[in-house]
């Protein structure tokens, strides 16, 4: 994934020139104060956003050059999610976030031996209310990363969670790298949790830099 | 379709208050229409039930079958029917309308009764019994109940009769010898009409169904808002949920079918057990009250119902279709 010469705007410039490399097996983390423009760049990479200049490179396309429809295809089939507040579907059971997903691209990964493999094999039938914070990030990295990604984005995925969760999650994040050679960007605030990062970036002023 | 049902099977409490307001809103439109065929029985069944489709009545009858006056022979295949509201007495008075056939026609019920002889509907026997002599109050020509039959006019009674006790009477009565319509296909100087134009000519029918049927559009149409604007909120309140799911490459296609099923299976479903209860108000409802199921208009109602809260969903999807994934997720990714 290779992410070059980005550059986007609101009222005032909020990224500018961003280069960004990220290897399969690599765990990237980026911080950064609030307005320096982290949700910005995670909305670019996550294709949800067109920046207004620059190129991402997934595999050897162009992402920017897709249309609309091309890109949500991308999105449900190389980028998994990782939300701050989980964002699991109320009303669905555990096992069938994943089956949500793989309905959808006609994937059959085995949603069971994932979620079993997260600790989560006894709570296939649990819907996400009967969840702790702990096991519904679990369950939300699991969904993430159900159809084999190419590239794993997670938003602060500890900010909601004690440390010792926050800890077991990004350990989850940093072994989808290593694992499961997959490419892994965090953003978080939480630098406790940085130290299982290969790489951490910091954004200022549009920038990013190496801690 | 399958998300969206799962999310009214878990989230029943929502779910449950609007298939009751939708059942209500259905039910009142089902009653209603249980009441305007009732009417619509009360009115004209006597003349739905002829096997005949073709009425030929007097010029200046404007197709109102008690106005006809046709004194001339009936032409060769064609056959006479006479109709007329009487006062008949007994201990009490009883208003019916006479309704008179050829004894060997099969257009309309078995006339096998000698002269003098009718056939009444089963309210008759609220105040008569079969057997009863009564008397027709203006005329004083007396008719024997000879058995049941029924029939509905002009929302009174019908008795059925031959044209031999039709002449009877008449001689009775002392007025000009005549009948009120000629029945089938035939080459006549008379008017022509429809069964479903002399059923709509019968006085106070069209009126009372125009009435009906206004009732029921705005019903249809208030439902449709209240449908439309239930789903509309609960799609706004979901919009960041809506976001995540746009976000992780969910179909928007996905996502707004279930929202149609749901529509889709509030209202079917809502339709079902207000056509039941309607079904089972016609064994509750006091006789006094005409009050009719009839499958296919319940069933008519049901479905403009459904579609009209199809149509509704457009606004829910528009607003779909616009989300913006990013800035639905928008302040969560700092």
């Amino acid at each position: 994934m290779k992410l070059t010469g980005i550059h986007h705007a609101y009222e005032q410039p909020i990224l500018s020139g961003i280069d960004l490399t990220v290897s399969p097996g690599e765990c990237i983390g980026i911080v950064g104060p609030s307005g320096s423009g982290k949700s910005t760049l995670l909305q670019i990479l996550g294709l949800l956003k067109q920046p207004d200049a620059g190129t991402l490179y997934l595999d050897t396309v162009d992402v920017f050059t897709l249309d609309e429809e091309a890109r949500r295809k991308l999105r449900l089939n190389e980028i998994g999610f990782v939300f701050q507040d989980t964002h699991l579907v109320p009303y669905l059971t555990v096992i069938e976030q994943l089956a949500l997903i793989q309905a959808e691209s006609d994937t059959d990964g085995d949603a069971k031996q994932l979620l079993t493999d997260f600790g989560l094999g006894h709570r296939l039938n649990e819907l996400p209310n009967r969840l702790s914070g702990g096991e519904r990030q679990r369950v939300a990295v699991a969904r993430a990363l159900i159809n084999d990604p190419l590239l794993l984005l997670a938003d602060e995925p500890t900010a909601s969670l004690d440390y010792t969760n926050g800890r077991l999650v990004m350990e989850r994040l940093a072994a989808a790298a290593h694992e499961r050679n997959k490419r892994v960007i965090v953003i978080t605030h939480d630098e406790r949790m940085l130290d299982v990062c290969d790489r951490v970036l910091r954004l200022r002023d549009g920038q990013l830099e190496t801690l | 379709m399958e998300l969206g049902l799962k999310e009214m099977w878990r989230q029943k409490r929502r779910f449950s208050l609007i298939f009751v307001i939708t059942l209500l809103i259905v039910l009142l439109t089902t009653l209603i229409t249980g009441l305007a065929d009732g009417l619509a029985y009360d009115n004209g069944a006597t003349v739905r039930e002829l096997d005949t489709d073709t009425f030929h009545l007097s010029a200046d009858a404007e197709g109102q079958l008690t106005r006809s006056f046709i004194e001339q022979a009936p032409t060769d295949g064609l056959t006479p029917l006479a109709v007329k509201p009487l006062t008949f007495v007994n201990e009490t008075k009883v208003d019916a309308t006479v309704f008179a056939l050829p004894a060997d026609s099969s257009i309309g019920p078995s006339l096998d009764l000698a002269v003098g002889e009718v056939l009444v509907d089963p309210s008759f026997l609220e105040t008569f019994v079969v057997g009863d002599t009564v008397e027709d109050f203006t005329s004083g020509y007396r008719f024997t109940i000879a058995g049941v039959t029924d029939g509905r006019f002009s929302h009174a009674p019908v008795v059925w009769t031959t044209m031999e006790t039709w002449a009877a009477y008449q001689q009775a009565a002392g007025g000009p010898t005549y009948v009120s319509a000629l029945l089938g296909e035939g080459d006549t100087s008379l008017s022509a009409y429809t069964k479903q134009e002399i059923i709509e000519s019968v006085p106070g029918y069209s009126a009372e169904q125009g009435t009906f049927n206004m009732m029921r559009g705005f019903l249809l149409v208030i439902g449709a808002f209240i449908l439309t604007a239930f789903f509309y909120m609960v799609t706004l309140q979901k919009l960041p949920e809506l976001g995540i799911l746009k976000a992780i490459g969910i179909r928007t296609r996905s996502i707004g079918t279930a929202l149609v099923s749901q529509v889709f299976v509030t209202v079917v479903f809502a339709s079902g057990v207000a056509s039941l209860i309607t079904w089972l108000s016609t064994r509750i409802v006091p006789e006094a009250i005409p009050f009719q199921f009839e499958l296919a208009n319940v069933m008519l109602f049901s479905a403009l119902f459904v579609l009209i809260s199809l149509l509704g969903t457009i606004l829910p999807l528009q607003t779909l279709r616009r989300l913006d994934a990013a800035d639905a997720l928008g302040g969560r990714m700092t």
